[in-house]
């Protein structure tokens, strides 16, 4: 192993920009929280600290993990990484030395005012955090997968159980060691599988595309050729499909709006009630983790979840399916149908991947609202359902808008830009008394939002009509 | 065939960021002819298609398909065209029978009968999932797709990349089926000119972004042959061929590929060099390779 050929496997990081964002955005966060900026943040209780610190730190780790997984994957599913001499033993010397960095740089930086325990309990989480999303990413255990970001989503909401949790690692520095072999022992094992990947190894072909750029022809080819493998491997268990097929083909009716929008909804799998289920199952054991906290005092938490992150949840996951569509909306646009015909289409279709979950949506706050939460902890229920819907109808619009540009750093950026309008708007709802609600007011905002609505539609729609569709 | 144009661009260009792959494209195309669309690799040959298609824009010049602007294409008109694409998209969950039947949802005239011919002739599994086939069976089921409206105008772009020489021959049998109809006009790209040779009866050259020939296959044929001069004394360096594509000279002999041969031509080296003259035909792939050659 030379130090040339260390170089070259470091520069499969470094001419990503992928890896570079998610390098440059780790650091940052650790100079946010656990630098000078974070230095001077006296006013909050050490316990609340530790908590922002925790959550903020593991959800950047996972960001590293994923990305350090994909990378691994990249460079030794391949034939070049048994041919070429010194290949293996240098990419698994940089992935090693990438790891261990930021487990150092969080040694330096973790503040001594947080305790032995603590400082060793939060290395600990890191390694094992980096690794097992590592683990995931690379294998394409789907279970793996979703399950660490659904905990670390899940630590958000549930502030109570994150603490506890961190507390007792705190209090037994021996648990927080073990967590680090456990680490350690993750490490290595991946270390050694790498080393002797081969064709006939489950996880050899199955490929993580890189799914920031879609226009990428490459990328499209190994996503299809992943889809494949989950074809082949489902065989018969999409009986279902089958049937669904049966009914929607059923009868020779002619290719009005509503059937070309069944027909669409059937060319995506349904995957809207997939979305729709998502919504519903994350919704209830965030609000059931909720339930156990007290209920005197209104948690940060409960008011971020209940109209927002839901919302958000359905932008992630239409607009990743809609990403994936994109190379089949080339074939769909040869279609008979004339080209302002087919965008109208395309926008009914995503009012239709996005209609289930959005009830799912309004019916878990009007039941929660209704039934579970104490009385008149959350406020009255048509201020929220109100600034539900206009969040879906704002997110509807911008979602046609930003899939448009087949690029998921534009997603990613827009998704934000909605979480931020979305923010301010409950954060004013609920610092204003009654006379927010007035008819008045009311009226106003309600001439906002479809104003809004209106004009990016309308941008979209023209986006849309001038879009190259390849 | 006749003389209306089912295809015709002027001076179209598309640009990719700073870089442009058509730089003034004037093809026409007329009704019922099949058309080979001839090119290296990366001079715009589907890119070219993707407009004709109303995929991608152009950026300057002037389209028109069945004579309208193919980005606003008619429904009517779209029912009217096929296309087969270098990479095939198709819903992976399906089965071969059930995108058969999905796909012929959406035309007011779909032949079941062809399409149920072809997926036999060709041995694709009905009752299989798209995902899981072959890059070759892939392709063969997006011809199925592509020929079971039976459209006026095919696209193809590199349509038998992927089959099997069996599958390839079947292929061609069926494109000269369809091109027995004076009413279809069939325009694709490919890099096997011995296929183009078999089915097409005009032949379109891109190169550098640009229609740099475009006539009747034996037009070609007929005006790039290859010289073979010997003369009676040494050759000069100076040594020039009028409409020479490239040149060969060692010593007396010399060979020169030459587009526009004529007797004239032929009669003046004799005299010049008091040399003979030996005209050899070449093929289609000969004549690609002596007009692409940069050395």
């Amino acid at each position: 192993m030379t130090a040339d050929q260390l170089r070259q496997a470091l520069r499969t990081y470094t001419t990503q920009w992928s890896c570079c964002v998610a390098g440059i955005l780790w650091l940052l966060m650790r100079f946010m929280w656990l630098g000078p900026c974070g230095r001077r943040w006296t006013d909050v209780p050490a316990s609340e600290q530790l908590y922002i610190i925790m959550t903020s730190l593991q959800m950047f780790n996972l960001l590293l993990g994923m990305m350090m997984g994909s990378m691994l994957k990249l460079q030794f599913a391949n034939p070049r990484a048994r041919l070429l001499p010194g290949f293996r033993a240098a990419h698994l010397v940089v992935a090693g030395a990438i790891v261990g960095a930021a487990i150092a740089i969080d040694a330096v930086l973790i503040p001594a005012w947080s305790g032995y325990g603590a400082q060793l309990a939060l290395l600990s989480l890191t390694l094992l955090v980096i690794v097992a999303t590592a683990w995931s990413s690379y294998s394409m255990n789907l279970v793996g997968f979703f399950l660490i970001p659904s905990l670390m989503v899940a630590n958000v909401f549930a502030r109570q159980y994150t603490m506890g949790l961190f507390q007792a690692l705190s209090d037994s520095p021996i648990v927080s060691v073990g967590i680090a072999c456990v680490g350690i022992a993750a490490m290595a094992a991946l270390g050694v599988r790498l080393w002797t990947l081969s064709e006939e190894m489950p996880e050899y072909s199955r490929q993580m595309p890189d799914r920031w750029d879609f226009t990428s022809r490459a990328g499209n080819r190994s996503w299809r050729r992943l889809e494949a493998q989950m074809f082949a491997r489902s065989g018969n268990q999409s009986a279902l499909c089958d049937v669904v097929f049966r009914l929607v083909l059923r009868g020779n009716t002619a290719m009005g709006p509503l059937r070309r929008l069944l027909f669409r909804q059937l060319a995506g799998g349904f995957s809207s009630l997939s979305v729709m289920t998502g919504v519903f199952v994350v919704m209830l054991i965030v609000l059931w983790l909720q339930s156990w906290s007290p209920q005197e005092v209104v948690e940060p938490g409960q008011v971020f979840f209940l109209p927002i992150f839901p919302v958000q949840l359905v932008l992630g996951m239409v607009g990743g399916m809609w990403l994936r569509r994109w190379p089949y909306l080339a074939p769909e646009s040869l279609w008979p149908l004339g080209r302002r015909d087919f965008v109208r289409d395309l926008a009914r279709s995503l009012a239709s991947d996005m209609a289930p979950a959005a009830g799912a949506h309004c019916a878990i706050i009007i039941v929660w609202l209704e039934l579970c939460s104490p009385q008149g902890l959350l406020g009255e229920l048509p201020p929220w359902l109100a600034l539900t819907m206009a969040q879906y109808a704002v997110a509807y619009c911008l979602m046609f808008w930003l899939v448009s540009f087949r690029r998921l750093w534009v997603l990613l950026l827009g998704s934000l830009a909605v979480s931020v309008i979305s923010g301010a708007l409950v954060i004013a709802a609920l610092a204003a008394d009654e006379r927010f609600w007035s008819p008045v007011n009311l009226a106003l905002a309600i001439f906002v939002t479809a104003l809004a609505v209106a004009v990016v539609y309308r941008l979209a729609f023209r986006r849309w009509c001038h879009v190259d569709l390849d | 065939m006749t003389s209306e144009a089912v295809i015709s661009t002027q001076q179209v260009c598309r640009r990719f960021g700073n870089k442009e792959v058509l730089r003034g494209v004037d093809l026409a195309v007329p009704r019922g002819s099949v058309v080979g669309l001839l090119g290296k690799n990366a001079t715009g040959k589907s890119t070219l298609i993707k407009c004709l298609l109303g995929l991608l824009r152009i950026d300057d010049g002037t389209m028109r398909v069945f004579d309208e602007d193919p980005w606003w294409l008619s429904a009517d008109s779209k029912a009217r065209l096929g296309y087969v694409p270098q990479e095939v998209s198709l819903y992976g969950w399906m089965r071969v029978d059930q995108i058969i039947q999905y796909t012929a949802a959406f035309y007011p005239r779909w032949n079941s009968a062809l399409a149920n011919r072809l997926v036999r002739q060709w041995e694709l599994p009905p009752k299989d999932r798209v995902a899981p086939l072959s890059p070759g069976q892939l392709q063969k089921l997006a011809i199925v797709l592509a020929l079971g409206h039976e459209p006026e105008l095919l696209l193809l772009d590199e349509p038998v990349g992927a089959l099997d020489p069996v599958a390839r021959r079947d292929f061609l049998r069926t494109i000269l089926d369809i091109a027995g109809s004076e009413t279809r006009t069939i325009l694709f790209s490919t890099h096997i000119t011995t296929d183009l040779e078999r089915v097409a009866d005009r032949v379109a050259i891109l190169r550098d972004g640009r229609i740099v020939f475009h006539d009747e296959l034996d037009v070609l044929k007929d005006s790039v042959k290859r010289l073979r001069i010997t003369a009676a004394r040494e050759l000069p360096a100076s040594f020039a061929v009028r409409g020479s594509l490239r040149m060969e000279v060692a010593g007396q002999s010399a060979l020169v590929a030459v587009r526009n041969v004529g007797n004239g031509l032929i009669d003046e080296l004799r005299a010049t060099w008091d040399a003979t003259v030996d005209v050899e035909d070449l093929s289609l792939e000969d004549i690609f390779l002596e007009m692409h050659h940069d050395g």
